[in-house]
């Protein structure tokens, strides 16, 4: 089992233990105990999401790190090596943007580097105190990341 | 799932894409209505859910209810359906239903103003299965 299907199965069982709980509560019509379980299953939602971005993450940093000190290794000619050269330097000093390691792997502007920016964006709201400016589908999210966990290559 | 396409967006397109989602969960309650006619069964829609997303509040149109609702067979609550958002990454729109043993999601897979073609998420099956009759029992006598 990969570490996606590993993250959902326990995510599952805990939303599925406070649905029901918010269900039970919805008929016997206990409004507070109905809206506590609603936001636990968001707060669940956060913290699993954010755990399965971690994953996306690192996946991206290693395949990306990878990418560059190949590049870097293997090519000769300075004005192809230059630009490598520079990315080289931003990744020793850690700032290299986490969407431009992304644009290392996948194509800018097309479906999967947009997807991986829609993630990223709600990533950085809850990494920072907020919550989800739009909805999120855990099980979508867990198919999303194993794809992109597969597709990414340097 | 789908991609959405990207669209230009503005307040009128929003209060479109608001209006449009409020009416395919209110389809979605009628066609279980339908299913459940002759059964054990029946749908009573419920408390109303506050809908005020992102792109909303972004283009200044107001807030609004969305309806609830309840499956219930001798008279105790079996599902419980909850309309979680209409702006989903891959998608548009989301629904959880609730029961007793857990809970699961519907995903409105269509574009944008197009026919719903609804799936249900159930956990064990990943690309999740089309929502019918058939899924529907299933799913009330899991």
């Amino acid at each position: 089992m990969n570490i996606f299907d590993e993250l959902g199965k326990i995510y599952s069982e805990i939303d599925n233990i406070c649905a029901s709980i918010q269900v039970q509560a919805r008929s016997k019509r206990q409004r507070k105990k109905e809206s506590a379980d609603f936001r636990k299953r968001q707060f669940n939602n956060q913290a699993y999401f954010l755990f399965m971005f971690t994953r996306l993450e690192d996946r991206v940093r290693d395949i990306s790190d990878t990418l560059i000190d190949n590049k870097v290794a293997t090519l000769t000619d300075w004005k192809t090596k230059r630009t490598w050269e520079i990315i080289h330097k931003q990744k020793s000093n850690d700032s290299l943007h986490f969407m431009n390691r992304v644009a290392l792997l996948t194509p800018k502007g097309q479906i999967d580097y947009n997807l991986i920016k829609q993630y990223y964006t709600q990533r950085n709201n809850i990494g920072h105190g907020g919550s989800f400016t739009i909805a999120i589908s855990i099980p979508t999210v867990i198919a999303d990341m194993k794809r992109f966990y597969k597709d990414l290559k340097g | 799932m789908t991609m959405q396409k990207t669209i230009e967006v503005d307040k009128q397109q929003v209060e479109k894409m608001v209006d449009d989602w409020k009416k395919r969960v209110s389809d979605l309650y009628s066609t279980i209505e339908l299913w459940l006619k002759d059964s054990d069964y029946y749908i009573k829609r419920g408390s109303k859910l506050k809908m005020y997303e992102e792109l909303m509040s972004q283009f200044n149109v107001h807030a609004t209810d969305v309806d609830t609702a309840d499956i219930y067979k001798d008279n105790k609550i079996v599902l419980t359906i909850m309309p979680i958002g209409l702006w989903v990454i891959g998608a548009n729109g989301i629904v959880d239903i609730l029961s007793n043993k857990g809970s699961c999601k519907l995903v409105d897979t269509s574009e944008q103003f197009e026919t719903p073609q609804w799936k249900l998420f159930n956990g064990n099956k990943k690309n999740g299965v089309e929502f019918n009759k058939q899924s529907f029992f299933q799913l009330l006598n899991k």
